[in-house]
């Protein structure tokens, strides 16, 4: 009787203005914004780091493959290669996973590209999909082109369709969003097609997100 | 949050949207407002979602968010209440005339917000004094004195209404 009195007093609700949707989405991004966020200290500490020496072989990562130390000076001995720790990561730490991945994956492979620095990874929205990505040119078994690695916040669930000359593979992170890795035979967009084939294999390509996609978030 | 949990959120949130919406009309008295509560919850129970899926009553866990919510959002200067120059209790109407929903919204808009909630967990949503106090983080003894203003004689007459 009670609870009918007060629906009466309700009536009927007019419609919803209540926007789950875009609630989810709001807040997916606003978590992945302070996981990001987070990442300023990291980047600070690793770059003291490496800056004064703090870690042995810390700049084997971001040296392009070729790259030689200059002459007089002594090169730290090589780090074996081990999976970055967990936890929030720097945009270099990104950068020297992907280097990381590459080796073990693609040992043959080299970077190419106009600086010897391979980029950080940054933001850019394609179709209104936003992803932090990596992109610079590699060559391996003699054949060019890019490498892209994406991590999409609000990925859609079915992959687009991959261009020709074009390997890409994707792994779903724990927290719902996507790592891609793509292989492209051109050096970059509306550039014409190095070779038929893209610089690294499926195979690799898949090795490689799997790898990138455990080490950075075990 | 894992894919699995945004399902699991979503299917919670759309079947409980309904009666947030209802309730949070009850307590603001005002659907745009109502809706604006709700969003709010919505997302602290996204953010709160390990801790809500996992308490014992899910339920009553998202009505503390919900009920909390509106009252911390009616303490914001530009929601405030207005203020009367005569004391709430004066205004409640007599009990034995709330025999239809105008004397019920009467009696609900003269209410302090807490005691509104008071009314809105108890005989709305048919929360014990126990679960009620829990709910709003007040001790039973306060839920009880709040509720003696008229509150049981409210129950009363409600119960004594002629279908």
């Amino acid at each position: 009787m009670t609870q009918r009195l007060f629906d009466e007093l309700v009536g009927a609700p007019p419609p919803s203005t209540v926007d789950v949707e875009g609630i989810v989405r709001r807040r997916r991004r606003a978590h992945a914004r302070r996981r990001w966020a987070g990442t300023a200290v990291g980047l600070t500490a690793l770059t003291a780091a490496v800056a004064f020496g703090g870690v042995p072989g810390g700049l084997d990562g971001g040296i392009p493959d070729g790259g030689s130390a200059p002459a007089g000076k002594v090169r730290a001995q090589p780090a074996p290669p081990r999976p970055p720790a967990a936890g929030k990561r720097s945009a270099a730490s990104l950068t020297q996973a992907v280097n990381t991945a590459l080796r073990q994956q693609a040992p043959g492979a080299r970077w190419i590209g106009a600086t010897e620095a391979l980029p950080e990874f940054t933001w850019e929205e394609i179709d209104g999909i936003g992803a932090n990505t990596f992109r610079h040119g590699v060559r391996a078994d003699g054949r060019a082109g890019e490498l892209t690695v994406r991590i999409i916040i609000d990925a859609p669930p079915q992959a687009g369709a991959v261009p020709a000359g074009t390997h890409a593979s994707r792994a779903l992170r724990p927290d719902g969003s996507v790592l891609s890795v793509e292989s492209s035979n051109r050096l970059g967009a509306g550039l014409p097609p190095a070779q038929d084939e893209p610089p690294l294999t499926q195979r690799q390509t898949d090795a490689m997100a799997q790898y990138l996609a455990s080490a950075l978030w075990p | 949050m894992k894919r699995s949990d945004e399902d699991d959120f979503r299917d919670y949130v759309g079947a409980s949207l309904d009666r947030w919406r209802r309730t949070a009309y009850l307590l603001c008295r005002d659907w745009h407002a109502a809706d604006d509560i709700v969003s709010i919850t919505v997302g602290k129970v996204y953010d709160s979602w390990r801790k809500v899926s996992g308490a014992d009553n899910r339920d009553a866990y998202a009505q503390r968010i919900l009920t909390r919510t509106w009252l911390d959002e009616g303490r914001r200067p530009w929601r405030r209440e207005q203020p009367h120059a005569v004391l709430p209790e004066a205004t409640v109407p007599a009990a034995e005339t709330i025999v239809d929903r105008d004397a019920l919204a009467a009696f609900l808009a003269a209410l302090h917000p807490r005691q509104r909630a008071v009314v809105v967990l108890r005989f709305y949503l048919g929360y014990s004094i126990g679960e009620t106090a829990a709910l709003l983080g007040i001790a039973e003894g306060t839920v009880k004195s709040q509720a003696t203003r008229g509150l049981e004689n409210l129950r009363t007459q409600l119960a004594l209404r002629p279908d």
